[in-house]
Order: C-alpha cells, then structure tokens, then sequence
C-alpha cells in the first residue's frame, strides 16, 4: 500500500468539525472575558440583570475558554495528528462522532445553565451532576477511541506527542471523576461529599492539575508534533523529552495546595505544594527547551511564516507562565500575590499566550492542508500575530501593575501596627483604570481573532471542492512482541521498548499520578474525620435552614469568585478582618467558599460586623454604603421569592454527610426558616427598612452573611 | 544554519526514530538544566524536611510572634489614650474638626447620615446617650471599641490615634445642630 492511499483513509472530516468548533468557541470565550474584563471596570454593564452579572459570567468564561476553546483544539489536533503518527485512521468514525457532538452539546449545557445560577460553586468544575456525568461519559468515549486507535497503529513505537495525549486522558479522568463525588439534591443541584479543608484540597488538586493536563501536557504533545511538521526539521533531543515528560506527571499532580498557601490547611501539605512547584519549573522548561531548540537555525523561516511564529511564541510563553507559576507559589511571594489580578496576569499569559498561540498556530497550519489549498493571506495572519501579541503584553503589564500594587497596599501595616490602607475600596479605586486598560488589551487579541476568522472562511472558499473521502478502514492490526521491539530498539534502552507497549506506558502515567495524589489527598481526609484532633477542640454550630437557603443563594450568584472566606495567617488579613481561620471554622461547609480572588474584602468574619439593615441597603446598592464601591447592585433578591420547597432534602442530605442536623430540624427545616425569616424581617422593617422582605431571598443571604464567623467556639 | 551547527547534528543524528516524516535527534539536555534540577529536588526535600520535621517557625507561630509586637505598640498607644481636656482642645482647633469631618465622611456617614441625623445608626446630635453619657471619652471608647452587639464596628484597629481623636471632636460638634429628618431618640437623655 502506498503512502497516497493510506492517506485517503484518515477520518479528517471530523478533525474539520472540531476545527470549526475550536473557532467558534474561541469567539465565545474572548467576548465573554471581554464582557467580563468591563464589569470589572464598571459594574454598570451588567445592565441590572441577573444573568448576566459578573459572579455568572466568569464561570462561563472559563469554562468556555477551557473547555470549549482548549478542548475543541485538543481534539482536532489529536484526532488529526495521532492518526498520521500512527499510520491508521481513528478506530471508530461512530464514536468521533458521539464524541464530537456529546462535546458541544455539553459546552451549550454549560451555556445555558451557568448563567442561570446552576452552578457547584468549585471553580472550573461549576457544571452541575448531570453534566459531570455527561463529561465523564465523552471522556471516556474519547479516551477508549484513542486507545483502541493506538492498539490498531502501523507504527512499531508511539512518538512523545502520544505519550502526553495519554497522559492527558487517564489523568483528567481521575480528576474530574475524583471530584465529581456529590449528593444529587435536584435535578441540577448537588453537594460535594467532602467539607470544609478537604473539599479545598481535593478541588485544587483537580484545579490545578486541570491547568496541568488539560492546558499544559495535550497542548505540549501538540507542540511536539506540529513544530517539527511546520519547520521540517528533527525534534532536538529525544532523551529531554523522556526525562521531562515523566518528570512532568510526577510533579505536576503534588503542586496543588499552592492554592491554598498561608490558609487553615495544614501546613505540611501547604509547604509540600509549594516545594513540588519550585521543582517543576525546570521540567517544564525541559519542553520549551526542546520546542524552541527544535527551530534553532531556523529563524529566517520562523520570521517568515506566521504558522512558525505563533508555534514559537506560543512556547515563549510557555517558559514564561512556568517560571512565573513556581515564583508565585513561594510562600512569601504568595502573600503578596494571592487574591490579586497578578494571578490573573498569570493565568491569562498561559492563556492567550501559550494556548491561544498554538491554537492559532495549529489552525493555520491545518486549514489550508485540510482543505488542500493555500492560506488566503499571510498578511492578514502576520497582523493577527502582531495585534495578539501586543494585546496579551498590554494585559499582562495592566494586571501585573494592578496586582502588585493592590497587593502592597493591602499587606501595608505601619510601624505603630495599624494597616496603612484600612479601606478595602481604597485598594480598589487605585486599580480600576487598570482594568479598563486590560479590557483594550482583551479587545485587541480578539480584534486579531476576527482577523484569523475572515482568513480561514476565505481560506475555504479558495478550496477545490474535494473527491469524497474514502470511508472506513480494514487497516491489520500491528502485532509486535516484546522481542520484535527490543530488536527494533537498536539497543536504546527499557524506554525505547515501553514506546512500543502503550497499555503499559499509560498504566505508568497513572502510577505516577496517584503518587502524589494519594500522599496528599489520603491523610487528609483521614485527619479531618469526624473526630480528629484538629476538630476536637473547636464546638461548630452547623447553619440554620434559613441560613442554609442563603448559603445556596451566595453559590448561586458567584460570591465566591470576588470574595474569599479565608483569613490567612498574616499580620495585614488578622489586622484587617480578625484571627487567622481554622480548619474548624469551615468543618460543614460542603462546598468550601474560601475563594481565590478578593476584588471585594474578605467575608470569612463579617457576620455580627454590620447590622441587618446595612446588608439589605448594601445588597441593593452598595454604593449607598460604600461609595466608591465597584460591587453590582442585587436587587432581584429583594424581588424573588426563596424557594424552600427542596430545603429539606437539602439538609438531610447533608446530614447524611455527617453535619449533626437532628431529624427534627430536618422535618422542621421549612417552619424554621419561615420562622426565622419573619423575624429578621420584621427587626429590619422595626429599623427602617424595606417592607415585607420576610419571604424574599434577601433575607436568607443575610441571615446566612450574619453567620460568617459566628458559627465555631473554642471548647 | 552555521557549520558547527550542522556538524552537531551529525553528531546526534544517531536515532532511526521517525514518524510521519519527524525525526528525531538525541541531543544531551543542557548542564545548566540538569543542575537546576537537581538542585530544586536537594532544596525541596531539605525546605519540607526542615519545616515539617524540625524546627522550622510554622506560619502560625510566625503569625503569633508579629501580632505580640504590635500588640505591644498598640498597648502603649491605648496607654497614653486621650483625656476630656486633651480632646476639648480640639472644637476649637478648625484643622482637627476638618480632619475629623474627612474620617466622618468616609467611614461614619452611610450608618448615621450625612448631617450626623442617625439612619442605621442611632441620631449623633440630640442629647440622647446610648452608651455613657456623651462625654469625649465616652464617645471615643464607642469608637474606638466598637458596640458589638449594634453593629458598630472598632475602629480602633483601623484608625491613627490623631484620626481617632479628630472625629470624636467632630461628633461632640455636632451637639445640637438640629438637622433635617433626625432619627428618633434613643438611649437617656442627659441633661
């Protein structure tokens, strides 16, 4: 069989779908971080809707971004290079297709429900239950059609680009499904089983490492394949790719407390998390290494095809994001960094940078030989480059500036132990031209996107209409005993022959995955049980149902994602909101709510700090308290009516989780939150207050605010 | 592409490795990539060793250290605290009144109004007292502590002792300037 013919069998239509996809979403994800970008600078832009206030649209931005940006690239890139490396087409067009189309039927289930408030409140993992499941389900699907498609290769050996898909499929498996353990309470509501130090532990082992293999490992197998097709020249080192690929998923999965650093969680794990950082910045550099090494001697051509120069930058940025991450997670550079917009400088570098750059690179090297024709202008994609390029500098320098300077002022204490800027909004008045900046940044790289658009439909037009392909396949299977590759090994060593047995290989990957998951997440959940010694010296009231309602509401709207409830251990957070917290303080919380970004103060102590009657002015316009405060107005929750109608299944829910709910609060949880909100609202009305607020949302998300901080008593 | 460059890659041209036309050199990886490396490992386990295992200070002891000092400051600040003559001082010095309306401004206004006239807390320019009996250092101990129980926060920790003082001043101005739409009295009328 010649070369021609075998070529003819590959599946590529459905590599063209989730091209466009990639594209399609890609346009999603940048209007909506640009949306968001200009909420940030005026909480006006929301229009006083609810679905479309800044707490909803973040998480669909990043989902849209991860999954629905990322995860079309990923798939179009694999399915189109895995079936070329491995000489065979894929090993089922009816599980591509499922895949393709389960795939964005999830992205418009994410579309439609985030907005509308359904959301588990974790970050990058807000899809609710059904969704989870439905994740799982593709995954695996696409997952078994990746394996089987290796079991079919005509290739002795997998090339470094498989190694990482593989490594990308078993291991974002293991954490989605790790984290997805909930109690279904409605058709789209749920509780994680794990509470409090625990639920921060195993949803940041799951967030982090999302970055890691869902962001970093298949985009770096992409890098692999596609640099050295684009430039035409070998790959630089074969043994870095080995070592820094197993370095790699060994180290990657221990870094997640990070997160979590100068937080109740203890400290062992914390300084575990920081140090596994430091140490995988040197494997990650081992793939920039060998991406930009790869083009060594080949810059006049980098210089003159745009493909080449997003594929390098991309990596560029790549080296830069992974020497930035290990930076930010030293415990001391922390502090100043946490909760602030250089995180977001950080993760928008990776972002539009490494994953936006390969993707662009990736769809203008493959439009034209999919569609077998030549780019319609190399102008046009060089000014993409150009404006994208300027775009990401012009946000990442906004965000630095804002983070960092935030981040001074709120950690300033003077010598006499005052904080210096005692103002929260104080902060944040200083940094709100900034954000204004970063939207034009934003606006910039998605003006280059339209570019790519216009470029890639004329692209298409220019193509010749095309045989239809030649579908199905009967390719043999390749059947290669261990002897046979050891023989074909030439002697290269154990790894050259594992490269032949790819079931063995993946089982490996996730060896060394659980390691670490198991080191950190293992004795975690063993030390918090319900009667370890970090518990027994703390007495925690669990919330009231009305309180619980509440709780739900301030999921519901995204509190989580601008406010934090965590009081780290340092002298500026004990100065400003009161004592470190515990691990005690969030026992029952099931999601925790420590949050990762103040853009408003910290909430982990408000309750008691302010009357009832100043929340519910508050909550109607914050600017009627605070001035010059950037928060959105919520006045739809003095309009709703709470429901209450599943609150009892909620709470013997969680009372099946191990929160000491007696039945009676259980089977009485609807009268005692009416109750209870009668007299609140009653007390508020007594005050001045709005009149009749006793069955309106309102006055659940107050109640449950009051309880911040006043629920936990030392015995 | 230089010579040199050309003959290294001779050099490592050695594998048989290709796939789909991408080959594959065997370059070493670079020295100063491998030190680093071994290096970050010897750190990383001697940091968590020292920290975990021995005597390295937790961030919670840290924390407990720092906060004794500046409790320490803060005690010999309280303990030259201002008097009633210290403070009355103050209504005539027109540059603390102004200071203490900026503070008023800021932090006082959203809960007892814009004239002092009491909203969602109580009325500051009638004669009726809550907590004390209206004197400065009654008014300065409210400020300065905080009324739990009412939502008062402490200002205390968030104020210099000079602002303190200032806007204690400024309240004690307001002492009858009868505004518009006063909130009802509450607590004991002093006489």
């Amino acid at each position: 069989m010649n070369e021609e013919s075998i070529k003819e069998q590959y599946d590529d239509k459905v590599v063209k779908y989730f091209l466009v996809a990639t594209i399609v979403w890609a346009g999603v994800a940048l209007l909506l971080g640009i949306y968001a970008a200009l909420e940030l600078a005026s909480y006006k832009f929301n229009l006083g809707l609810q679905w479309f206030t800044f707490g909803r649209i973040r998480p669909l931005h990043t989902n849209a971004a991860i999954f629905a940006f990322a995860g079309n690239t990923i798939f179009a890139g694999i399915y189109h290079s895995m079936q070329r490396l491995l000489k065979t087409r894929m090993w089922s067009d009816a599980v591509s297709w499922f895949h393709f189309w389960g795939w964005q039927l999830i992205i418009v289930s994410a579309a439609i429900t985030l907005p509308l408030g359904f959301t588990q409140g974790k970050e990058y993992h807000e899809l609710e239950w059904p969704i989870d499941i439905a994740i799982a389900v593709v995954w695996v699907a696409f997952g078994l059609n990746m394996i089987q498609t290796i079991r079919r290769r005509k290739e002795p050996h997998i090339y470094v680009a498989i190694w990482f898909y593989l490594a990308t499929f078993v291991t974002v498996a293991l954490l989605h499904i790790v984290n997805s353990i909930e109690i279904p309470v409605g058709y789209l509501k749920s509780y994680p089983v794990y509470a409090g130090v625990q639920d921060a532990l195993v949803q940041w082992w799951y967030g982090h490492n999302a970055v890691a293999f869902f962001l970093t490992t298949p985009f770096l197998g992409l890098m692999y394949y596609y640099i050295p097709k684009a430039v035409n020249k070998p790959v630089y080192s074969y043994r870095l790719s080995v070592v820094h690929f197993w370095s790699l998923v060994f180290i990657y999965i221990w870094a997640g407390p990070h997160h979590l650093l100068n937080t109740a969680l203890p400290e062992w794990a914390q300084t575990l998390g920081m140090v596994f950082s430091v140490m995988l910045w040197i494997p990650s550099w081992g793939g920039m290494i060998n991406g930009l090494m790869t083009l060594r001697g080949a810059w006049d051509k980098v210089k003159a095809d745009p493909v080449l120069k997003f594929l390098a930058t991309a990596t560029i940025f790549y080296g830069m994001a992974t020497f930035e991450g290990p930076l930010m997670s030293i415990k001391s550079v922390s502090e100043l960094a946490h909760y602030t917009d250089w995180v977001i400088a950080h993760v928008h570098g990776g972002a539009l940078g490494w994953n936006g750059f390969l993707s662009f690179g990736m769809i203008y090297y493959l439009v034209p030989k999919l569609w077998k024709t030549n780019l319609y202008s190399k102008s046009l994609a060089e000014t993409h480059f150009w404006l994208g390029t300027v775009g990401i500098v012009i946000y990442m320098l906004s965000m630095w500036t804002a983070g960092i300077s935030q981040g001074m002022m709120l950690n300033a204490v003077d010598a006499s132990g005052h904080l210096v800027y005692p103002d929260f909004v104080q902060t944040v008045t200083r940094i709100v031209p900034l954000y204004w900046v970063r939207a034009f940044g934003g606006v910039m790289y998605f003006i280059g996107y339209l570019l790519l658009v216009y470029n890639v439909i004329k692209t298409i037009k220019l193509a010749p209409k095309a045989a239809p392909a030649v579908a199905g396949s009967s390719n043999p299977v390749l059947n290669v005993s261990v002897g046979d590759l050891v023989k074909s090994s030439h002697g290269e060593g154990p790894h050259r022959v594992l490269e032949g047995m790819p079931i063995i290989l993946t089982v490996l990957a996730v060896v060394a995955v659980l390691v670490g998951s198991v080191i950190e997440i293992v004795p975690m959940i063993a030390a918090t049980d319900q009667s370890s010694v970090e518990y027994a010296n703390f007495k925690v009231k669990p919330l009231t149902s009305l309180q619980l309602a509440g709780r739900d509401l301030y999921i519901r709207e995204g509190c989580y994602l601008c406010h934090s409830q965590m009081i780290r251990t340092m002298v500026s957070d004990v100065l400003r909101y009161g004592p470190a917290n515990e691990m005690a303080d969030s026992r029952y919380d099931h999601p925790f709510q420590w949050g990762s970004k103040r853009t408003g103060p910290d909430l982990a102590r408000v309750g008691g700090k302010y009357p009832d009657l100043w929340h519910f002015r508050h909550m109607l316009n914050p600017r009627d308290i605070v001035t010059q405060s950037i928060m959105p107005e919520y006045k739809w929750l003095l309009e709703q009516k709470l429901d209450l109608s599943s609150i009892e299944r909620r709470m013997s829910a969680l009372q099946g989780l191990g929160v000491p709910y007696t039945d009676l609060e259980v089977s009485g949880s609807v009268e005692d939150a009416k109750k209870e909100a009668a007299a609140l609202a009653a007390a508020v009305e007594k005050d001045g207050g709005p009149q009749g607020m006793a069955d309106k949302e309102i006055t659940a998300l107050v109640a449950y605010l009051q309880s911040l901080g006043k629920q936990t008593e030392k015995k | 592409m230089s010579k040199n460059d050309s003959k290294k890659d001779n050099e490592f041209d050695n594998l048989s490795h290709e796939y789909d036309g991408i080959r594959e050199y065997d370059y070493p990886a670079p020295n100063w990539w491998q030190i680093i490396f071994y290096v970050s490992i010897i750190w990383g386990i001697g940091y968590w060793v020292y920290y975990t295992l021995y005597d390295g200070e937790t961030l919670r002891h840290r924390l407990d250290r720092e906060l004794v000092t500046i409790q320490r400051e803060k005690m010999k600040e309280a303990s030259n605290g201002p008097s009633e003559s210290d403070m009355s001082a103050l209504l005539s010095n027109p540059a603390a009144i102004a200071s203490g309306k900026e503070v008023f401004t800021g932090k006082c206004l959203s809960c007892h109004g814009d004239h002092g006239q009491g909203l969602i807390g109580p009325n500051l320019t009638d004669n009726f007292w809550i907590h004390g009996k209206g004197t400065l250092t009654d008014i300065y101990t409210v400020v300065d502590k905080g009324v739990a129980d009412k939502g008062m926060p402490p200002w205390g920790p968030i104020l210099s002792a000079a602002e303190l003082k200032n806007v204690v001043a400024f309240v004690k101005s307001l002492q009858g300037t009868h505004p518009a739409n006063p909130k009802a009295p509450q607590g004991e009328e002093i006489k």
